[in-house]
């Protein structure tokens, strides 16, 4: 069953891009093409803006929250060709570090699994990806740019929850492990989509030896990858839709999908005992019911 | 960015929208010539190969043509695998039609020729509603629209235009079919396929223009662009064809002829063209700037780039054919342009022109960092997107395209578009209804403990055998016999088989004659010689094992074992283990060495005959081997359940859970019941349950699997206490986010921020107290527990106030007499932390009753339980401080100790702290008490009670013996208006019953620290509230205490009890027992009066404490008016303060039940901050910031007060350290 239980009028100005909840689901950040970002406390059914976070100059088109452990960071990427690192500080939001080291719009940004450290994936367009890791000793943040890691930009990026993240752009995934020499490697092609990958998603892995991959793709399609070894991969094909298919999400035990598509209906999906996908509910206006139960 | 590369001078057309991958169609250009002057042509096919990094394009293949190409165009229609076909424009009217799967096959493509036209085709395009059409323009004004399925017979549009020209572009509206664009140097031609005939030209006679290109607007039909190739108007117009007579923008950026011009599909606002000026640029041309918006100059070339063509598949890229030999394929997206080694062909083709050529090819001076456009494409922009939350949340946004329609439509000229509302809906997702629903009854059941239902239920729900036993074994250990019961499962019913046992063993006592064996005369001898160990033996020799045993017995423990010992070696079959490992004690080798099948039986002489600490152990080992011998026979596995549950394994009993837990919920539900109940049972047997290993694992997932539907709560219950890494940090995250707890970060910070709080403020016990009762004193506490006091605490403050249920306890009034309870709460208060306390008692007393009397209060409980005789003992050091206490300044300065005498009186007669005056009287009994009990006589308290009030008549009082009757009659006049239900229940001997309960309590409890945490529950809460209640409140409390206290002494003292009882009322029963005692020995009741009074003191219960992170914030504050008070010299003043505490108490209760904003909170915060700087001033501002805000509503209650107190604060010029 999916309720609505809160529903947030933002204010912004343009069109919404992304809107994440922090690691407790008390706070909402959302970012827009207003070149804005701005935090909400969504404690309890409330919606109390926190704060307006301008520092881009173009439109945000992702943030993340990081682990509480390091502080409760949000991290934005912009159009603007900026990494922003915001720090929370008596309920407002400072800018704490600026990545510009990219030549084209960041596409997207993604913390590292906690148990990482700090570290932060940018992708841009540019063709490249950073890695930005914070040493807590020296204070400093520390860039790694893989170079061409898609030759025409890289659409989005998401950590394995073991110790690989990944990376895609067009029709095809990279999927890079850190290995000697602290040189990221890419593990693993897949491709299959016949169009851009508009979003991937690893899911987190809850006690299964098993790593999955959701990508969905402009051409209307969502793939499950899945695979033992990160190697090898197979992929099965989720479901066709009615249009572009511009994010996928897993929940946080990693047994539902969410996908949203380019004609604003989103469904979750989930995988019933003999394994195979199904449409579990319609997210419409957020009026959905579970189907099949 | 330049990303791809071809070395060839071709006309390009990219592979269609549908066909994946992308692939890139070239066809020698006409007109141009290489250093080698050949003239050969060749269609080829390259695929695009993003993938891979670096400049090449891959060479699909190459097929050679008898002709050069002016245009090629790639369309959907036609070959198979929906390749598509490619069309060529050649000189010569001719056109050549390939098929693009041929094509890349290496095969012969060429599937169609046509020399219809007249002079170079230069104008090609495939409609894009039916992709068999195609238009084809060239000299002598000639159109033909071509169908593909039959090339033979074009049609013509219509007639031609007049002056004959050559047709430089045709390009088919992307919204009406049947519209076709065409230029012509002069002018541009509008056709109506349907009419036949051009519809509209369009000319524009202001500028010398030569069009060149046109390009529909790919969303607005009306809509197209011209480029003009005249180097002095290099530009580029937009026309509307409703307002034909001009074109609505001029772009102008070019500095000489625009060549091409190419209009993005997946963004109107796009738009590239190139220029003889070597100049790519990316306009918006729906840009209201003057001369047009220049997103981006995509590239600067050293030649000119004489075509452009949009990647229809990836709007990203465009491809640039140019002079100087290469096909270039851009990213609008940005990134560093890698520069491309220009081999310049011509140069290698005339060796020893090296030194010439330099001059032609001028190398672009610097890399351009990066081109990309100042607005983002429309593709980048992510309308929609979902994500999930902790908890279940689903966070989900959309682009509402209608809304924004509406919006945009609606719009009056001149005006903003209306405000679009761009929400952000939070869901609630539950995909296991059934889950949730079950642990909501899981939860239930655990929670109203009815288990043993429960199980029952569960047996009778399940048709498997095997469930339906595991749950009769679970019920079996909510049992008052659970062995029993489970010797009943196993199949041994007691009853049963001691019947049988008792039909045989009449019998058997028949066979005893025996005949007297030969040796009987040397066991004889034996023993009357005393040779016990002789004897024995003898008798072992002669197989009379019974008598060999029987003569060991006399022997000793040592003989009778080794007696029993060599008997038992001699035997032998499944008895004679069994009687070993009864005699032995050595179960484990029963478990061991029995036959499998017959496990139940071992299972059930473990049951019957293993020790409480043995049990478990025992039980498990059975539970293993039948799992080890599971591999034979899968029923063992189940067996082994019951064996672990028997011994409540958890680890191994889901480990070895057959249900597939991590994958079902169903299962896992099944196992969690089971594993939640067994943990009951086992708790109930007294052992500590360790959650760790596959327990753990299981109940955080479990855990975490609630929470994924929402159930915080809930799942918060299933984590325990452990401090598995895994669960502990799933712990923290429901607490956070439940908002029991800050997050991490804020936690840091306050932690620091409490620790500075406590060194400055620890001084005021009456604070800490009161917040962290258990924290604060922990000494005091675990000594004197008193729960049952307590509740009576709770009763009577309220019953003073007269807003609370007070009446429905009974016991209260009891307490309410109780009064002498002030004496104690210093008492009490220096055992525990004797410094901090001292000194700021006075002020805390004023401000908060509760806190400062509170603990007393738990001291106070503890000599019940401790029993009268041991007063003396851990009494003794009390005393004295007590009274000294009393004595001091401080107290008697403030009406406290009156006040608590009276507190009874007070009560019964008028909730106001107004009699409190007429008191003095009775202070001077306490005092005059302490200084010397044995002098006390009834008499004594006669005094306060007479002093209070005379009008009972109760002048029989004094005497203990009076007992309760003459009380009664005393108190119950007050008693009664107050509340009838009250005084019965203190005076009437069955009330006193009722208090029996209450007492017996308080010796459980005595021992156990757990019942501490009622403290907080109720005391505190009262009193704050209670606007006046300072002093009449705590002497109620204390009271409470004496009840218990005569009852415990009753047996002690056989005069005490009546007194106690009788008396509890006057001011210190304690006193007055004692006195009432006299026979007994003056020396203990002097001992005995002493630990009364410290007993007394009424505990301090915050019913929901403040949240930690907000002490600070009470304490400050209380402290400010407290100093303020004591500063201020007039009644108005301290009128004005005591008017700033009740304000406060709203604020702390809000604080308690969390109502106020984070906002707010952060302000007053800050203001406390302001306060402890003595920034009184900064504070006012931030109080007027605070009302002005919107949550003036919340908070309006209790700012006032807190203005109030800055403004006093800062006349009086009263500063906090």
């Amino acid at each position: 069953m999916v309720s609505i239980i809160n529903s947030i009028d933002t204010g912004h100005e343009d069109m919404i891009h992304d809107a994440e909840v922090d690691y407790y689901g008390l706070r909402l950040a959302t970012c827009s093409s207003d070149t804005s970002v701005k935090v909400y406390d969504i404690k309890s059914g409330s919606s109390t803006l926190l704060d307006d976070l301008k520092g881009h100059f173009g439109p945000v088109w992702q943030i993340a929250w990081s682990h509480p452990k390091f502080g409760n960071l949000l991290a934005s990427c912009s159009y603007d060709r900026k990494v922003i690192i915001w720090k929370e500080q008596q309920r407002k939001w400072v800018k704490y570090y600026e990545y510009a080291n990219h030549d084209s719009s960041v596409n997207s940004v993604q913390f590292a699994p906690a148990e990482f450290g700090l570290m932060l994936a940018c992708g841009s367009s540019d063709g490249s990806i950073s890695v930005l890791t914070y040493n807590p000793e020296t204070n400093i943040w520390d860039a790694k740019k893989i170079q061409n890691a898609h030759a025409i930009g890289c659409n989005a990026v998401s950590w394995a929850p073991a110790i690989t993240p990944l990376f895609d752009n067009e029709a095809e995934q990279h999927f890079r492990n850190q290995e000697d020499g602290d040189q990221w490697v890419e593990e693993a092609k897949l491709e299959i989509h016949s169009d851009w990958v508009r979003d991937v998603a690893w899911a987190p892995s809850v006690g299964l030896h098993r790593y999955i991959i959701a990508s969905c793709s402009q051409d209307r399609r969502v793939v499950i990858w899945t695979s033992d070894d990160c190697l090898n991969w197979e992929s099965s094909f989720l479901h066709t839709f009615d249009d572009v298919v511009w994010n996928v999400s897993w929940s946080l035990n990693g047994n539902i999908l969410a996908v949203s598509g380019g004609d604003n209906k989103i469904t979750l999906w989930d995988q019933n005992s003999e394994g195979t996908w199904q449409l579990i509910s319609d997210v419409a206006k957020g009026q959905g019911q579970i189907n099949n139960q | 960015m330049k990303v791809k590369d071809i070395e060839r001078t071709a006309n390009v057309a990219w592979s269609p929208k549908n066909q994946h991958p992308i692939q890139l169609a070239a066809g020698t250009a006409a007109q141009q010539l290489d250093a080698s002057f050949s003239t050969s042509a060749a269609i080829e096919m390259y695929s695009l190969n993003l993938t891979e990094p670096g400049p090449d394009m891959q060479l699909i293949s190459s097929q050679a043509s008898d002709h050069r190409f002016h245009k090629i165009i790639w369309g959907s229609f036609g070959g198979d695998q929906s390749k598509g076909t490619i069309i060529g424009g050649c000189d010569g009217g001719l056109i050549q039609i390939y098929s693009a799967s041929k094509l890349s096959k290496g095969e012969d493509a060429l599937i169609g020729k046509q020399e219809k036209h007249t002079g170079p085709v230069h104008a090609l395009d495939f409609n894009s509603f039916q992709a068999n059409l195609f238009a084809t323009g060239a000299g002598d004004s000639e159109i033909f629209i071509w169908d593909l399925n039959n090339t033979n017979t074009p049609m013509s549009p219509g007639a031609k235009c007049q002056p004959l020209e050559d047709i430089l572009s045709v390009s088919w509206n992307k919204q009406v079919q049947h519209i076709l664009a065409s230029t012509f140097p002069s002018k541009c031609v509008i056709w109506d396929l349907r009419k036949n005939e051009p519809i509209i030209k369009l000319t524009d006679t202001v500028s010398r223009i030569r069009w060149k290109v046109v390009a529909w607007h790919p969303e607005v039909a009306t809509q197209l662009c011209l480029a003009s190739e005249e180097d002095h108007s290099p530009i580029i117009q937009l026309w509307d064809l409703r307002f034909a007579t001009s074109p609505l923008k001029t772009l102008e950026n070019h500095q000489r002829g625009v060549l091409s011009l190419a209009w993005c599909a997946d963004d109107s606002d796009l738009l590239v063209s190139c220029g003889k000026d070597s100049r790519i640029l990316c306009w918006n041309p729906n840009s209201n700037q003057p001369n047009g918006e220049v997103l981006s100059e995509v590239a600067r070339t050293n030649q000119w780039s004489f075509d452009i063509v949009w990647c229809p598949k990836n709007p990203a890229l465009i491809a640039c054919p140019n002079f100087d030999g290469h096909i270039a394929v851009y990213s609008l997206m940005g990134g560093k342009t890698q520069q491309f080694q220009t081999t310049n062909k011509i140069a290698d083709s005339f060796p020893g022109m090296d030194g010439y050529v330099q001059a032609p090819v001028p190398q672009p001076s610097t890399v351009t960092v990066s081109a990309d456009l100042t607005k983002p494409p429309k593709w980048l922009k992510k309308p929609v997107g979902a994500s999930f939350g902790f908890g279940g949340q689903l966070i989900t946004f959309e682009n509402d395209k209608t809304a924004i329609a509406q919006a945009v439509q609606n719009v009056q000229p001149g005006e903003p578009v209306a405000k679009i509302h761009r929400t952000v809906q939070i869901s609630q997702v539950i995909t296991e209804p059934e889950l949730v629903k079950k642990s909501v009854e899981l939860e239930k059941a655990l929670e109203y403990g009815n288990f043993i239902e429960y199980c029952l239920n569960k047996a009778d729900q399940t048709d498997d055998q095997h469930t339906k036993y595991i749950w009769h074994f679970l019920k079996a250990n909510f049992e008052q016999n659970p062995r029993v019961e489970l010797l009943n499962l196993v199949g041994y019913r007691i009853e049963d088989i001691n019947s049988k046992l008792s039909q045989y063993v009449g019998k058997e006592l028949q066979n005893n004659v025996d005949g007297l064996a030969d040796d009987f005369s040397n066991m004889n001898r034996a023993l009357l010689l005393n040779n016990v160990e002789a004897a024995v033996e003898l008798c072992l020799k002669a197989k009379r094992f019974a008598d060999a045993l029987i003569i060991a017995t006399t022997g000793g423990p040592d003989l009778l074992a080794r007696t029993q010992h060599k008997y038992l070696d001699q035997t032998e079959g499944y008895i004679a283990s069994l009687i070993t490992a009864i005699v032995s004690e050595d179960w484990g080798s029963i478990i061991n060495d029995c036959d499998i099948s017959s496990w139940k039986e071992a299972l059930a002489a473990i049951l019957t005959h293993a020790s409480d600490e043995d049990l478990p152990a025992l039980c498990q080992q059975l539970g293993t081997r039948l799992e080890a011998e599971s591999k034979t026979d899968p029923k063992r596995a189940k067996d082994a359940q019951l064996c672990y549950i028997c011994s409540g394994n958890f680890d191994k009993l889901v480990a070895s859970w057959s249900g597939d837990a991590a994958h079902s919920t169903r299962d896992l539900q099944d196992l969690v019941e089971l594993v939640a109940f067994l943990q009951r049972a086992v708790e109930r047997q007294g052992r500590q349950v360790q959650i760790s290993g596959a327990l753990a694992d299981l109940l955080s997932h479990y855990a975490s699997l609630l929470a994924s539907q929402g159930s915080l709560a809930t799942a918060l219950t299933y984590l325990g206490s452990t401090q598995n890494e895994k669960v502990a940090s799933l712990r923290d995250r429901l607490h956070v986010a439940l908002g029991q707890k800050p997050s991490y970060a804020q936690e840091i910070r306050q932690q620091n921020r409490r620790s500075s709080q406590r060194q400055s403020f620890s001084n005021y016990p009456s604070t800490n107290a009161f917040n962290q009762p258990q924290g604060q004193y922990p000494v005091a506490a675990p000594q004197f527990n008193a729960p049952p006091v307590v509740q009576f605490n709770t009763g009577l403050p309220n019953s003073g106030m007269g807003t609370q249920p007070w009446q429905t306890q009974p016991g209260p009034p009891a307490s309410g007499f109780g009064q002498p309870g002030r004496t104690f709460s210093p008492a009490p208060v220096q055992p525990v932390a004797p410094p901090p306390s001292q000194p700021p008692r006075p002020t805390s007393v004023g401000s908060s009753h509760g806190g400062a009397s509170g603990l007393p209060s738990r001291k106070y409980l503890l000599d019940p339980s401790v029993s009268s005789n041991q007063y003396g003992i851990s009494r003794n050091p009390i005393p004295p401080q007590p009274v000294s206490n009393f004595q001091s300044p401080a107290y008697s300065s403030n009406p406290y100790v009156p006040s608590s005498f009276n507190a009874a009186p007070v009560n019964a007669f008028a909730p106001n702290p107004v009699p409190l005056v007429p008191n003095p009287t009775p202070v001077a009994p306490n005092t005059s008490f302490n200084a010397a009990p044995p002098a006390a006589d009834p008499n004594f308290q006669l005094n306060p009670v007479t002093s209070m009030a005379s009008a009972y008549g109760n002048p029989a009082h004094p005497a203990g013996s009076v007992g309760q009757s003459s009380v009664d009659r005393a108190n119950q006049p007050p008693v009664n208006s107050f509340t009838p239900g009250a005084s019965s229940g203190w005076n009437d001997p069955p009330l006193l019953s009722k208090q029996v309960r209450p007492q017996v309590k308080p010796e459980l409890q005595a021992a156990d620290p757990i019942t501490h945490p009622l403290y907080g529950a109720a005391p505190a809460q009262p009193f704050p509230t209670n606007g006046y209640g300072d002093m009449s409140a705590p002497p109620n409390q204390p009271y409470n205490a004496a009840p218990v206290y005569p009852q415990n002494q009753p047996q002690m003292f056989q005069a005490a009890p009546a007194a106690a009882a009788g008396y509890g009322q006057p001011f210190n029963p304690g006193n007055f027992n004692q006195n009432a005692v006299p026979g007994m020995g003056q020396a203990q009741q002097h001992v005995t009066q002493q630990n009364v009074r410290p007993e007394t003191p009424p505990p301090p219960k915050p019913v929901a404490p403040i949240p930690e992170e907000h002490i600070h914030m009470k304490t400050v504050f209380d402290e400010l008016r407290n100093q303020c008070s004591y500063v201020a010299a007039n009644p108005q003043t301290k009128r004005k303060l005591d008017d700033v505490g009740r304000k406060l108490e709203m604020l702390y209760d809000m604080l308690r039940e969390n109502k106020l904003s984070p906002n707010t909170l952060a302000l007053l915060h800050q203001m406390v901050q302001l306060i402890q700087n003595g920034d009184y001033t900064g504070g006012l501002h931030l109080h007027t910031q605070l009302v002005s805000g919107s949550d003036f509503a919340q908070i309006g209650c209790f700012m006032p007060g807190l203005k109030v107190l800055l403004q006093c604060a800062l006349q009086l010029q009263v500063y906090l350290r």
